[in-house]
């Protein structure tokens, strides 16, 4: 158990754990795609490309685990591939052997979230010794079909694999004749050069990265490595680190499309950062901007209209940036509906219910994030669908329908939104029951019939159930009061139609892309308002006797300059509650900034902006809204917008007025242009 | 889809001040409750905030404020009407939407002279119900960004009620 | 051959790369005032060359005279885009060369 702690040996791994999550999710993905596949097609000859696959993930878990010194996963995947092996040459695929598989997948599951969780993984024991049961009884059955499986399957890297090597040019080298183009023709003897990136190093000479296609029986000489150039060592089995094997003769016929191999992982928190990165540029765009515009007096009119016509081109082109990094963001709504299926083979054992499920859609996409969070709430309504919504086998065949019951999962874009639907042919939601219900809880007053939004009202309120006993299926996890949080948190929303006899749909409506950001949360008089996060420079407890006052304006002293402040209550009418201990934050550029006042800093969240794009509510100084956990909408603070505010706002008066009687900054002073311009 | 065979299209009538109002169907997005509005600062003063409404934020408007009545605390019958104009929707805050009610078109008069060219934008026509005058309401008027309320329109549905011989 | 022709002015030492690589391993290994780049090369474009001199702290200021047989107005733009101080089409004459480099060189000198 502690061995799976991560303790002294793999301490060094920590800092990769989070790649190894995000891998294992993806791996073991794979792993359920297959496993589903290979039973569906459980009375063929396994499909060796398939098999091949699944060694390979479960393969590279094995791998991952063992970095990280999860030894239990490690385990697991072992034993699951021996049992892939097995599968090899079989005519069909044996029961026994499949369900061992199935279990196994949820033993890894159970281990990577026990790491994810900081708590004690699941013995692999049992498991281990399962597998081992099961493999030598079939093996007892046709010795000779496995023996013969046990050799041909297997990991072997197929004609290629890929390789990166560095070179150093120096003078030294040169001197010898030694440079880079020598270095290129000498990799050329070993394969293809993929790529070729200079890069430029600390000292400020270069190196080369080369990636070469090296096929298979090659190896470059060690003395190469006297002329500068350098490389990993030489594992020619291809059993190097995880994700450098590439396969590049793969059978002509096999689909391309969905492999891994056209797909780059990238973390989410780099594409946040270029994301943030865009927002800044864009900043600095509209900065270019406003110089334009004041420039327009001191130029020909031609050379104005050039410059402005190159600005407008940036500007356009941002756009299109945005867009760009907005859609590396959009995966495929697919990998969640796979998830179902798998969720249904357990549902389908509880229930005893013979359950279909169809998919249409599978290839919307939708932001990353929004998929991530939206997996809890569908699989919710699935599993509310198979345990509540679909009868039994008599009871449809009594009411005329098929023995089999259907839940359909559609996903289709409509316009900028994002629609996802879980529908059962089912019983359908008895709407007196639920009123029933409903008013023994106090949840609603009147007799009267529910109405549709009304009673979607109803069932996701908090502890509302028709069954007086949660069952295993739909009684876990979250309720249909986290469904509708959660779809909403997301700016979306949950709309249900039920005919009683019929059966139920459940339609949720999702933005196509989000803008999220992280916000510090203040509270401005009772008003909470939201301020993203990156244009912060500092926050300071409102100190009064740094603030010098006058006219009807204040200025800060902070780190040798004055900085003018926005006090926010007063600006929006916001009434600061009296005695509390105000803080300013300090926002805008090195050339201008801006204390803004508020009263109460409550905290750092994620939030998704909604556009204040109407109207009557595009004032200045909000940038957008969101809405808070509690439901309420907080309008976002455009610091931007309030920056400019004190400049334009007689900032060079302020400065007049304060010079006499403020030598601390006079520094600053000596070149007002240079702070106000 | 709100025309009948008869040429009468369908209407939601809502009450503010005692007077009836009527807005097309088809300008309707959906009623709701009044919920927890958040105001925003400097907007026009008959905005009463923003509101979020199937993960929209959209603003919130007070017909009182906007024809120039006092505002008066939402009650239980209090309504947000969601209308659609031009791309944009807005939530108009109404006493009440109780009533849907058919309005042959042949039956709208346009509004008298007499009102002031300002106050008879907001308006397509009046119309007789039974007993009742329903000044009949032109959305997209009402959503235009206009510096003040008019209350010279509240005047004039005072007026209205008091001059049924107009119609 | 053009470059090899300009071997012959006086004052100016001139080195030649065979490659897109091997300029960004001269620029990289020893001082140099001037480049004159060859936009179609056999192994890295010329652009990527320009791009590497320009993301190089110490060469960010380096005048690059682009070269190229095309005239058109996009890889014109491109090359400017990327960062090349002068942009001449092929074929051109030796001493309208000189003409335009002299200026940028004494520039680099002061």
């Amino acid at each position: 158990m502690s061995a799976d702690g991560g303790g002294g040996g793999s301490q060094f791994f920590e800092e990769f754990i989070d790649d190894y999550f995000s891998e294992c999710d993806e791996h073991l993905a794979t792993v359920r795609r297959i496993l589903l596949a290979l039973e569906t097609a459980a009375g063929e000859p396994p499909d060796a490309t398939r098999l091949q696959e699944l060694s390979r993930a479960l393969h590279t878990l094995k791998g991952l685990s063992g970095m990280v010194g999860l030894s239990s996963a490690e385990e697991v995947a072992h034993a699951m591939e021996d049992a892939v092996r097995a599968l090899q040459g079989e005519t069909s695929a044996p029961a026994e052997l499949l369900e061992a598989l199935f279990s196994g997948e949820s033993l890894l599951e159970a281990c990577v979230t026990s790491r994810r969780d900081g708590t004690a993984p699941p013995s692999p024991g049992p498991y281990v010794d399962r597998v081992r049961d099961v493999l030598r009884l079939l093996e007892e059955e046709s010795t000779e079909a496995s023996m013969q499986a046990r050799e041909s399957v297997g990991l072997q890297a197929v004609g290629t694999s890929s390789h990166s090597f560095e070179f150093v040019p120096s003078a030294e080298l040169a001197a010898r004749g030694v440079g880079v183009e020598m270095i290129r023709q000498r990799l050329l003897s070993l394969g293809e050069i993929t790529s070729t990136i200079p890069r430029v190093r600390q000292t400020g000479g270069v190196v080369f990265e080369f990636t070469v296609s090296v096929r298979d029986g090659v190896a470059p000489i060690d003395a190469w490595r006297a002329d500068g150039l350098s490389w990993e060592p030489w594992l020619p089995e291809s059993a190097g680190p995880v994700g450098m094997v590439v396969h590049a003769s793969r059978p002509a016929s096999a689909p391309i499309a969905a492999t891994a191999s056209n797909v780059v992982r990238v973390d989410l928190a780099r594409l946040d950062d270029l994301m943030r990165m865009v927002g800044e540029l864009v900043v600095s765009r509209a900065r270019l901007g406003e110089s334009v515009t004041r420039a327009s007096g001191g130029m020909t009119p031609n050379a104005w209209e050039d410059l402005n016509e190159a600005n407008e081109t940036i500007e356009r082109q941002l756009r299109a940036i945005r867009e760009g990094v907005m859609r590396i963001r959009l995966v495929p709504i697919g990998e969640v509906f796979e998830r179902m299926r798998f969720a249904m083979r357990d549902i389908a054992r509880e229930t005893g219910k013979a359950i279909h499920l169809e998919f249409s859609g599978q290839d919307t996409e939708i932001d990353k994030l929004v998929v991530d969070r939206m997996l809890e709430p569908l699989l919710h309504l699935v599993r509310n669908s198979a345990s509540h919504g679909i009868e039994s086998r008599a009871d449809r065949i009594a009411a005329g329908k098929p023995g089999e019951g259907t839940i359909s999962l559609r996903a289709r874009a409509a316009g900028d939104r994002i629609v996802l639907e879980v529908e059962d042919d089912g019983a359908g939601i008895d709407v007196h029951r639920v009123g029933r219900r409903a008013r023994e809880m106090g949840l609603v007053t009147t007799a009267e019939a529910l109405a549709p939004d009304a009673l979607l009202d109803v069932i996701c309120s908090p502890g509302f159930s028709t069954r007086e006993t949660a069952d295993m299926a739909s009684g876990r996890g979250v309720g249909m009061t986290v469904v509708r949080t959660t779809i909403r948190s997301l700016g979306g929303e949950l709309f249900v139609d039920s005919v009683l006899g019929h059966g139920t749909r459940f339609t949720i409506e999702l933005p196509l892309t989000l803008m999220i950001t992280d916000a510090l949360i203040l509270e401005i008089g009772d008003q909470a308002m939201a301020i993203p996060q990156i244009v912060l420079r500092e926050i300071l407890p409102l100190d009064p006797a740094a603030v010098t006052r006058f006219e009807n304006n204040e200025v800060l002293t902070y780190r040798g300059r004055v900085v003018p402040l926005v006090n926010l209550g007063a600006l929006f009418n916001f009434p600061s509650r009296p005695g509390v201990a105000r803080h300013v934050l300090i926002v805008g550029s090195d050339l201008h900034l801006a204390g803004l006042v508020v009263d109460r800093v409550l905290g750092l969240r994620e939030i998704v902006v909604h556009p204040v794009a109407d109207p009557l509510i595009a004032v200045p100084g909000v940038a957008g809204a969101t809405e808070l956990a509690d439901g309420r909408v907080s309008l976002i603070l455009d610091a931007a917008a309030l920056v400019r505010g004190t400049r334009d706002r007689g900032a060079r008066a302020a400065l007049r007025t304060l010079q006499p009687g403020a030598p601390n900054v006079a520094g600053a002073l000596t070149t007002p242009e240079h702070l106000w311009a | 889809m709100g025309v009948n065979a008869s040429g009468a299209e369908s209407y939601v009538l809502c009450e503010l001040a005692g007077t009836t109002y009527a807005l097309r169907s088809d300008d309707i997005e959906q009623l709701e409750m009044v919920g927890q509005l958040t105001p925003v600062p400097n907007a026009p003063a008959f905005v009463d905030g923003v509101t979020s409404v199937r993960g929209r934020v959209i603003p919130a408007i007070s017909l009182r404020a906007r024809f120039g009545f006092e505002r008066q605390p939402h009650d239980l019958r209090s309504r947000l009407v969601i209308v659609r104009a031009e791309g944009r929707a807005v939530g108009l805050i109404v006493d009440n939407a109780r009533e849907f009610a058919a309005i042959p078109e042949a039956t709208i008069h346009p509004p008298p002279d007499g009102l002031s060219e300002l106050s008879s934008r907001y308006l397509r026509g009046m119309a007789q119900l039974g007993e009742r005058l329903v000044l009949i309401l032109d959305v997209a008027e009402l959503l235009r960004v206009t510096e003040a309320p008019s209350p010279s329109l509240a005047a004039a549905a005072l007026s209205a009620e008091i001059l049924p011989s107009i119609v | 051959m053009i470059i090899a022709s300009l071997t012959t002015i006086g004052e100016v030492s001139f080195d030649q790369a065979v490659s897109g690589l091997e300029a960004i391993e001269r620029v990289t290994l020893a001082p140099v005032d001037l480049v004159m780049l060859d936009l179609n090369m056999p192994d890295v474009h010329g652009l990527e060359v320009l791009r590497f001199i320009r993301g190089h702290g110490a060469l960010r200021d380096l005048p690059v005279v682009v070269l190229t047989t095309r005239g058109d107005d996009d890889s014109r733009a491109a090359a400017l885009r990327e960062g090349a101080t002068l942009y001449l089409t092929k074929p051109f004459a030796p001493a309208s060369v000189v003409a335009q480099v002299r200026p940028l060189l004494a520039a680099t000198r002061t």
